[in-house]
């Protein structure tokens, strides 16, 4: 089942402290536990959750550790009675084989940052962005996928793009990075050009795995 | 979504203007190119516009496809202008740093015009050089 926005939101807290299987286990349990719907609160629902993760996590955490996730948790609730809730989180997986599948994968992220609030400056960034990513996998990895993922952090809605092949790997990658490397293939200015219009970037490479980078924009 | 398979190119009193409304894929930029020079080729042109007024997404692949043609073009004689280029795209490009500043530009097609300095080749003219360059083609076929 779809995740509620606010579970999401909740889920993401947790994962800065717990795995991400804990986090959705500890998650799912106290939320059985304590009966209520996160898609529809009642009076006193709040503090009835606040309390129920509150048992759950100290089975898992240090005090100092448990203590700073309820902070977080809490302040994530409280912001939930006076803003709205943000739109649902969106997930697409897009196979990436062809040129044809570069234009599907710009497109569809094109749409999310529309649907997210993004200025259309922004979108275009973004769209470029997956654009450069999709070819390098097409190009010098043959297949692999993008991921689109539009969510939410404290009411702050963001979209994340993950692109994974499993191709070659890059090994000079750190020269790549530094903005020395002069391409053969290209101008070169694929990756660097990306982090550039990004808030986060995060690229892992090796000749075993291939390459996973992982870019996120949040909406200001 | 359009698929084309090749892009028109109008002959215009001594140039040619190329208009891309279509994303750019590796066919359409290989033929694209092989169009532009033999066009340059057969018809002695001096001016090479390229509008990009129905591009809404330039990568690092599209402008370096572009920034090629304009190259191989000035070493066939033949200048180009770009035009019509939306400024969200320029601004992303600046930031990618895929500026073109090799490449001249022009806000609308009509400034491109002006900067390459179009102007009617009178008929006489027309077929004058027509004539002239016929005889070129004959001699290095020889
Ligand atoms: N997914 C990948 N798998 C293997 N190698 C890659 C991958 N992505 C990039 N590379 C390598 O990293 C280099 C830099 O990539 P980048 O996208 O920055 O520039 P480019 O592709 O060479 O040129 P441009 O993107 O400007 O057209 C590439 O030349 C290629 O050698
Ligand atoms: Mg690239």
């Amino acid at each position: 089942m779809l995740m509620s926005p606010l579970e999401t939101e909740i889920k993401n807290i947790l994962s800065k402290y717990l795995s991400p299987i804990v986090a959705e286990t500890v998650l799912s349990s106290r939320i059985a536990a304590s009966g209520i719907s996160l898609r529809r609160l009642r009076i006193g629902d709040r503090q009835r959750l606040l309390l129920s993760l509150q048992k759950g996590l100290g089975r898992y955490l240090k005090p100092q550790q448990a203590k700073d996730c309820m902070n977080q948790l809490e302040s994530l609730l409280n912001s939930r009675n006076s803003v709205s809730a943000p739109a649902a989180t969106e997930h697409q997986k897009i196979s990436i084989r062809s040129e044809g599948d570069i234009v599907v994968a710009r497109g569809a992220g094109r749409q999310m940052c529309k649907t997210l609030g993004f200025t259309s400056l922004l979108q275009v960034k973004l769209a470029t962005a997956i654009s450069e990513l999709a070819r390098n996998i097409v190009q010098y990895a043959g297949e692999g996928s993008i991921t689109l993922h539009a969510s939410h952090e404290n009411g702050r809605p963001y979209l994340q793009v993950t692109a994974e092949d499993h191709g070659p790997g890059i090994p000079n990658l750190d020269s790549i990075l530094s903005g020395r490397y002069v391409s053969k293939s290209g101008m070169g200015k694929g990756l660097t050009g990306t982090r550039n219009m990004v808030d986060e970037f995060d690229i892992r490479s090796s000749p075993n795995s291939g390459t996973l980078v992982v870019i996120r924009k949040w909406v200001k | 979504m359009t698929i084309a398979t090749r892009i028109p190119i109008i002959r215009l009193y001594g140039n040619l203007i190329v208009s891309i409304q279509v994303s750019l894929s590796d066919d359409l930029v290989v033929a694209l190119k092989e169009d532009i020079t033999q066009n340059i080729g057969d018809y002695g042109a001096r001016g090479l516009i390229i509008d990009l007024s129905g591009i809404d997404l330039m990568d690092s692949y599209i402008s370096r496809s572009i920034r090629d043609i304009a190259l191989i073009s000035k070493l066939m004689g033949a200048q180009t202008v770009i035009s019509g280029m939306d400024p969200l795209v320029a601004m992303t490009l600046v930031e990618m740093g895929l500026e073109m500043n090799d490449v001249r530009t022009a806000l609308t097609l009509e400034d491109a015009i002006d900067l390459l300095g179009m102007e009617r080749v009178e008929a006489d003219d027309a077929a004058f050089s027509e004539f002239i360059l016929a005889g070129v083609n004959s001699r290095t076929a020889d």
